[in-house]
C-alpha cells in the first residue's frame, strides 16, 4: 500500500484536483450558500436557514419558470425520442444516400447552440422566412411574430429544440440497432413473423436500455435549458419563456443574489434527481431483455 | 527514493518558479472594453503617452468583452482580484458604488466637476464614485426614401409625438415588408431604455427626488405609456439587434437607436438614404426632446494601493484632447467634457451634430442600487400594457405599488 500510494496519487492528481476544485467544492459550497443571504460583492454571508427555500415557493417568477420548464421537458422529449427512433429505423436500412442522411440528421447537434438560436430568431421574425412561408400557404401567423407572442414563444423554441437534439439520439439508437444480432431476425422470418411482429418482439425489447438512457439524458438536458432562452427571448414576452436555469442566471449574475440562486439551483437538482429515479424505475433498470 | 524525491522537487520548483519578476515601477491594472481593431491602437497609444509623461508608472491592460465582462468584474471584486482602474457601463455603476467596493472620488473631483456632464449615475448617497468618460445617446433615425414614398417631406422629420405617430401610420405597410416604427419587443434590460425617453419627455419622473416614492402612476407617465403602445402598433416589434438590421435593409421608417447604428451604416457603406434628428417632443410647445443617455465611466478599486496614481490616469483619460482622440477613433460618441461640442469634428458632421445636441436633453435612470429591480417592474408594466393584459393606468399603478415596497425594504 505504502509503496504504490504516492505515485498513483500523483498520476491521478490532475483529474482529482480539477474534480475537487471545480466540481465537488463548488457543489457543496453552493449548497452552503443556499442557506445564506450571500450577494457576490458582500464577502460576509449570514446564515438564514431555510428562508431562501421558503421564499422560492411563493415567488411567482419561480413558479412560472417551473411551469414553463416542465412544459418544455414534457413537450419535447416524446417527440425527440419518437422522431429519433423512427428515423434511426429508416437510416438503418440499406438505402441509397444513407450516409448523407445520417450526417445530415446529426449535423444540428454538433452545431453551436448560439448559432442555431440566432438563425431561428431570424426565421421566426415577423419579416422572416417562416412567417413568409406561412402567409404564402394561408396559415395564420401571430401578429407580433412567433417569438413575441405569449402563446407561440415557448412552442417555437420547443420545435427548434426537437430539431436540434433528435440527431444525437438518432445516433445512439442507430448504435443500439446495429448491436441487435441479425440471427434473431432470420429466425423470426423462418417462423413466419411479419414486420410488426419483428419490431414489437425483437427490436423494441432490445432498444429498451438505450431508450432509458436517451430519455434520461434528454430529461436532464431539457430541465437545464438556458442558451436558447438567453439568446432568443430572455424569458419574455411576459415571462412566457422564463425557465428555471435562466432565472438562476438572472438572480445570480444580474441581481447578485447568489444565495437565492443557489437555492433555486438545488431545487432544480432535486427535481431532476426525482425524475431520473422515477424513469429508471419505470423503464426497469437492470432488468435483462430476456425476462 | 531519492529519484522520487527529486521528481517531487522538480514539480514544486516548476510551480513556484512561475511567479513574476519584480520591478520598482508602480504597476496599475486597467480593465477596459475597447477591443475593436479600429479603437484598440488608440487605447495603446494613450497608455504609451501616459507612461512617457509618468515614467514611474506602468499600466497593465486587460481587455473585457461586453458578453462576459460584467460577470468577470463581479467575480474579480468578490475574489479580491479586481484591478486598480476599470471601465464600467453607466447602468452598472450604481450596483458597484452601492456595494462599497469603489474609491470615493467626491473631494478629488470637486473643483473640476462643472466641466463634465453626466455625474448622476456615479453618485450614490452624497458621494461620487465614478468619473464620466465617454457618452452616447439615442436619437431618432428616419428613412428618407420610405418617407418620400408615403408622400412625406423627408427634409422635415417628425418633431412631435403626433407627427411621429401619423408618419409611422403612413409608412407602415407590413404586407410589403415595410414598417413604420421600430419597436423594441419584450426584451429584458432594453425595453425600458426605449420607453424612458417618452416618460422624461412628457415631464414624467420615475422616483421622487429623495428616491423614496415611485411616481410612475402620474398622468404624465400614463400618457407617455399610452402613446408608446399606440406607436408600437404601427411598426415592427423585434429585438434591438434585428431592428437595427431591418433599418439598414431599408425596412423601417423610424427607429430610436444610438451611435452604433450610425457606425454600422458607415462601415457597410450602405446606400441607405437616411437622416437623424432629435427625439420628438410631446407637443411643439410642451415637454422636452428627452433621450436616454448611456456611457462609459471610470472607477477606482477601493482597495488600490495607489489612489493618487490611479486618479492621475483617470484625469489623463478624461482630458479633452485624449478623450477626443479616442472618441474619433470610435466614431460617434462624445467626451464627457462639455467643451467637446465646439470641436470641428462634431460641428462639421451633420449626424454627430445632432448627437451632440441630443446630449443636452439626455438623462440616465435614477442612481439607486435597486435600479435593476425597478427596471424589471417598469418593463413588466410596459409588457402587460403592450400585450393587453392591463390598461396602461392599471399596469403603472401596480408597478408603482411594487416599486414603493421595494424602496422601503
Amino acid at each position: 500500500m505504502k509503496k504504490i500510494f504516492p505515485p498513483t496519487l500523483l498520476f491521478l492528481s490532475p483529474w482529482l484536483v480539477t474534480l475537487t476544485l471545480f466540481w465537488l467544492f463548488p457543489l457543496f459550497y453552493s449548497l452552503y450558500l443556499s442557506f445564506t443571504d450571500y450577494t457576490i460583492l458582500n464577502p460576509h454571508p449570514n446564515l438564514i436557514g431555510l428562508k431562501n427555500y421558503l421564499t422560492l415557493f411563493s415567488d411567482p417568477d419561480f413558479l412560472t419558470a417551473l411551469k414553463n420548464t416542465s412544459l418544455f421537458v414534457f413537450g419535447t422529449i416524446p417527440f425527440t425520442t419518437i422522431i429519433a427512433l423512427f428515423l434511426a429505423l429508416i437510416v438503418n436500412q440499406k438505402l441509397p444516400w444513407k450516409g448523407f442522411f445520417r450526417a445530415g440528421f446529426f449535423l444540428p447537434s454538433i452545431t453551436s447552440m448560439v448559432v442555431i438560436a440566432l438563425i431561428f430568431t431570424n426565421l421566426y421574425a415577423r419579416d422572416g422566412y417562416l412567417t413568409l412561408l406561412c402567409s404564402l400557404l394561408g396559415v395564420p401567423t401571430p401578429e407580433k411574430g412567433f417569438l413575441f407572442s405569449t402563446a407561440t414563444a415557448l412552442p417555437s423554441i420547443m420545435l427548434m429544440d426537437v430539431w436540434v437534439s433528435f440527431g444525437y439520439y438518432l445516433l445512439l439508437y442507430l448504435a443500439a440497432l446495429q448491436a441487435i444480432p441479425t440471427e434473431l431476425y432470420e429466425a423470426a422470418e423462418i417462423s413466419g413473423a411479419n414486420f410488426w411482429q419483428k419490431f414489437w418482439h425483437i427490436t423494441l425489447p432490445y432498444l429498451r436500455p438505450m431508450t432509458l438512457l436517451i430519455v434520461l439524458i434528454n430529461t436532464i438536458r431539457s430541465f437545464q435549458i438556458f442558451i436558447e432562452i438567453f439568446v432568443m427571448t430572455k424569458g419574455g414576452p411576459l415571462n412566457s419563456t422564463l425557465t428555471v436555469v435562466y432565472l438562476v442566471y438572472e438572480n445570480g449574475l444580474v441581481r447578485f443574489q447568489m444565495g437565492y440562486a443557489s437555492a433555486m439551483a438545488y431545487v432544480l437538482f432535486f427535481i431532476i434527481m426525482i425524475f431520473s429515479l422515477l424513469q429508471m424505475k419505470i423503464f426497469g433498470l437492470g432488468k435483462g431483455i430476456e425476462e | 527514493m531519492s529519484r522520487k524525491l527529486s521528481l517531487y522537487l522538480a514539480i514544486f520548483l516548476l510551480i513556484f518558479s512561475c511567479s513574476r519578476p519584480k520591478s520598482d515601477k508602480i504597476n496599475l491594472q486597467f480593465w477596459q472594453f475597447w477591443t475593436d481593431p479600429q479603437v484598440k491602437p488608440t487605447v495603446l497609444k494613450l497608455i504609451q503617452k501616459f507612461e512617457q509623461e509618468n515614467p514611474d508608472i506602468k499600466l497593465e491592460l486587460t481587455d473585457l468583452t461586453w458578453a462576459n465582462g460584467h460577470e468577470k468584474i463581479v467575480v474579480a471584486f468578490a475574489s479580491n482580484s479586481a484591478p486598480d482602474v476599470l471601465e464600467l457601463g453607466s447602468d452598472w455603476v450604481p450596483e458597484f458604488s452601492s456595494q462599497n467596493v469603489l474609491l470615493d472620488l467626491t473631494s478629488a473631483v470637486d473643483s473640476i466637476k462643472d466641466r463634465y456632464r453626466m455625474w448622476e449615475p456615479g453618485i450614490f448617497g452624497e458621494n461620487i464614485f465614478a468619473f464620466p468618460w465617454i457618452l452616447d445617446t439615442r436619437v431618432l433615425f428616419y428613412n428618407k426614401d420610405l418617407m418620400k414614398k408615403a408622400g412625406l417631406d423627408p427634409d422635415h422629420p417628425p418633431q412631435t409625438w403626433s407627427k411621429l405617430l401619423s408618419y409611422a401610420k403612413k409608412t407602415n405597410q407590413p404586407q410589403r415588408q415595410k414598417y413604420g416604427f421600430g419597436a423594441n419587443a419584450a426584451e429584458r434590460h432594453r425595453l425600458y431604455k426605449k420607453f424612458l425617453p417618452f416618460l422624461w419627455g412628457n415631464d414624467g419622473k420615475i422616483l421622487s427626488d429623495d428616491n423614496s416614492t415611485c411616481l410612475i402612476n402620474s398622468k404624465e407617465v400614463v400618457d407617455a405609456l399610452k402613446f408608446y403602445i399606440e406607436l408600437t402598433k404601427f411598426g415592427l416589434l423585434d429585438t434591438q439587434r434585428r431592428l437595427d438590421e431591418a433599418f439598414m435593409q431599408g425596412k423601417i421608417g423610424f427607429l430610436i437607436s444610438g451611435g452604433w447604428l450610425l457606425r454600422e451604416i458607415q462601415k457597410n457603406n450602405l446606400s441607405l438614404n437616411f437622416g437623424v434628428t432629435l427625439m420628438p417632443k410631446p407637443d411643439i410647445n410642451r415637454g422636452t426632446p428627452a433621450s436616454f443617455a448611456g456611457g462609459e465611466f471610470l472607477v477606482i478599486n477601493k482597495k488600490t494601493k495607489y489612489p493618487q496614481e490611479t486618479l492621475k490616469w483617470i484625469r489623463f483619460l478624461t482630458r479633452l484632447d485624449n478623450c477626443l482622440e479616442l472618441c474619433k477613433a470610435i466614431g460617434t460618441p462624445s467626451p464627457s467634457d462639455t467643451a467637446a461640442i465646439y470641436d470641428t469634428y462634431y460641428q462639421n458632421n451633420p449626424y454627430l451634430k445632432i448627437f451632440q445636441e441630443q446630449l443636452k436633453y439626455s438623462f440616465s435612470p435614477p442612481a439607486t442600487p435597486k435600479w435593476v429591480y425597478i427596471e424589471e417592474k417598469i418593463e413588466k408594466a410596459i409588457e402587460e400594457a403592450m400585450y393587453g393584459r392591463k390598461t396602461p393606468q392599471q399596469a403603472l399603478e401596480d408597478a408603482k405599488k411594487e416599486i414603493d415596497k421595494l424602496m422601503k425594504s
